[in-house]
């Protein structure tokens, strides 16, 4: 396994797509966060109730479509060239090749995701500040204080979980285009319900689509504040994240299955 | 070690049309063995159930006396070239050898050995997307050499080459051969073959057609056929005839003659006093002697047999 993990480890190095994608991931997480807090104002004076975590988090939204693609990338690249032949007559266990692509994916994925996260999180508070929301509505919030790290830390894994999502999407789908194309939507698409459908769908679609993720950046009682007005939480954060991971674990399996079952 | 390749009663079917059909073969090493047969035969299907690629309907597939998935470190006994298109475009040839390498426990610096090997020491950091054709053949040679493997397993490996690409891959098989290798190497051209493989194996619409040397098809291709001109043809012919050959009239001057050595047919004349003004022994060339055997066996001829069929 020690030999495939290496192995998968230098194809994720040199496979530029991949690369630019990760690369695309931590701007966008950054730059989209900062974006969105230059142009947040508030007047409030007492009594606030936005989400300063959550705002100072907002990247995410962009940063996911790229993170799909890293995912992707990762393995349409071979089903697209025939290279997937070469990998499995090096290593013939599927298994080991899809889990060790996966801990790759991970392994850079997290990291990055949780600099990023902690980048806007740090990037982004001036930027609210300036836009008024100071004390006694809005006092300063630190990376220590309650909840906080667990957004951030959270925000990292979510990206983490699209990225494998993405990853067994790919392998079920075996082309990159229908693959990324898929995982957008299954993330993005509940968003595009929340407000057309009665509050009743719209709680349920925030609890069992990939969307559930975004429960963890929650700092407030209120899911994706900046997006949707609703008050409480559908679902816990921990839970929520959760079920995006499920989501993942649950198309690698598919993946998996359909690996072994088809001629490569 | 086992280095031979063996399958016994293979079967692969895609959908109702049966890729490979009941075929058992069985590969020496020390020599170039050619797989031969017309594009769909079946030839690329064989070679994935070898590989553990496909899985098959019925029988085994064996390389080194076992089936490939249980091989250990797979890349250092048998190796393989399938696809030269499949490489990554951004990643150089050196890198894609060096990932497969890693998975192998191959020592990395076996990547920069095979690229000399194969003379490509100059193009090892290009990018696998600027490489011709004839670069990449060379490059996945050199995955195949990677793990110093005693069986080589090579699809189609002179595609897309130049002559001179040709002329190097040929001499490179025979130089593997004579080391002692089993090296199984397909073509749908019997003539990239020729001066390259020892041995033939033909396969056609997934069907072994004939496991033979070189010289023994040609041989039974050619039978003996002596052309012979002279001035009295219907005296020859009468001769020639009575002496049990079989002669057929070529023209005014011209005769066909079957079933008799040229020697014996010059000797006769010759005690006939039947002047003779030409005496040509011929030979069928490997590729008529091949189109002989596939005759009726193409898979592709117009009408014949519906589509869906894999690559050979």
């Amino acid at each position: 396994m020690t030999a495939t993990l290496r192995s998968e480890w230098l194809k994720l190095r040199t496979q530029r797509g991949t690369i630019v994608a990760l690369a695309t991931m931590c701007v966008l997480m950054v730059g989209m966060t900062a974006f969105f807090a230059s142009e947040s104002e508030t007047n409030a004076v007492l009594g606030g109730d936005d989400d300063l975590v959550q705002m100072a988090l907002t990247g995410i939204v962009f940063a996911e479509i790229a993170v799909v693609v890293a995912g992707a990338s990762l393995i349409t690249g071979e089903f697209g060239t025939g290279m997937i032949r070469t990998t499995f007559t090096a290593t013939q266990s599927r298994l080991r090749v899809l889990a060790a692509k996966a801990a790759m994916l991970f392994l850079v994925t997290f990291p990055l995701g949780l600099i990023t996260s902690v980048g806007s999180f740090l990037v982004a508070q001036p930027l609210l500040r300036d836009g008024g929301y100071v004390a006694p509505a809005y006092p300063p919030v630190s990376l220590t204080d309650p909840g906080v790290p667990r957004a951030v830390v959270g925000t990292a894994l979510l990206l983490t979980a699209y990225a494998l999502l993405a990853l067994g999407i790919a392998t079920i789908v075996r082309h990159s285009g229908a693959a990324i194309a898929i995982g957008v939507g299954l993330i993005f698409v509940p968003f595009l319900f929340l407000g057309v459908f009665p509050e009743r769908i719209a709680r349920r679609i925030e609890q069992v689509t990939p969307l559930a993720g975004m429960a963890i950046q929650s700092t407030t009682d209120r899911m994706l504040a900046p997006f949707d007005g609703r008050a409480g939480m559908p679902i816990g954060p921990w839970e929520g994240l959760g079920v995006a991971f499920a989501w993942a674990l649950g198309a690698l399996a598919l993946g998996y299955a359909l690996l072994r079952a088809r001629d490569a | 070690m086992d280095v031979t390749i063996e399958t016994n009663g293979l079967t692969k079917r895609f959908g109702r049309t049966l890729a490979v059909d009941d075929l058992s073969l069985a590969i020496r090493a020390g020599r170039v063995t050619g797989f031969v047969g017309p594009n769909g035969a079946g030839k690329t299907t064989t070679m994935q159930l070898l590989l553990g690629l496909a899985r098959s309907d019925a029988g085994e597939a064996l390389v080194a006396g076992r089936r490939y998935v249980s091989i250990e470190r797979p890349l250092t006994v048998v190796g393989s070239l399938l696809d030269a298109g499949a490489l990554h475009p951004s990643r150089s040839a050196r890198n894609h050898l060096r990932w497969l390498a890693r998975s192998n426990r191959i020592p990395v610096d076996r990547a920069d050995r095979v690229l000399q090997l194969v003379g490509l020491s100059g193009a090892r950091r290009r990018r696998a997307r600027t490489l011709s054709l004839g670069m990449r053949q060379r490059v996945g040679v050199a995955a195949a050499l990677l793990g110093d493997p005693p069986i080589l397993i090579l699809d189609e490996p002179t595609i897309g080459l130049d002559p001179e690409g040709i002329q190097w891959m040929r001499e490179t098989l025979r130089a593997l051969a004579a080391e002692g290798r089993t090296v199984f190497v397909s073509s749908h051209l019997m003539s990239e073959l020729e001066g390259t493989a020892d041995h033939l194996i033909v396969i056609g619409r997934g069907r072994l057609l004939a496991d033979l040397s070189v010289a023994e098809l040609i041989a039974a291709a050619s039978g003996d056929r002596v052309e012979v001109q002279t001035q009295d043809a219907p005296t020859a012919m009468t001769v020639l005839a009575n002496a049990g050959a079989t002669v057929i009239s070529n023209g005014r001057d011209r005769v066909a003659v079957e079933g008799m050595p040229a020697a014996q047919v010059a000797e006769l004349l010759a005690s006939q006093r039947i002047p003779l003004d030409g005496l040509v022994s011929t030979r069928a060339t490997l590729e008529e002697a091949y189109f002989q055997l596939t005759r009726g066996a193409a898979e592709h001829v117009a009408g014949a047999f519906p589509d869906g069929s894999p690559r050979s």
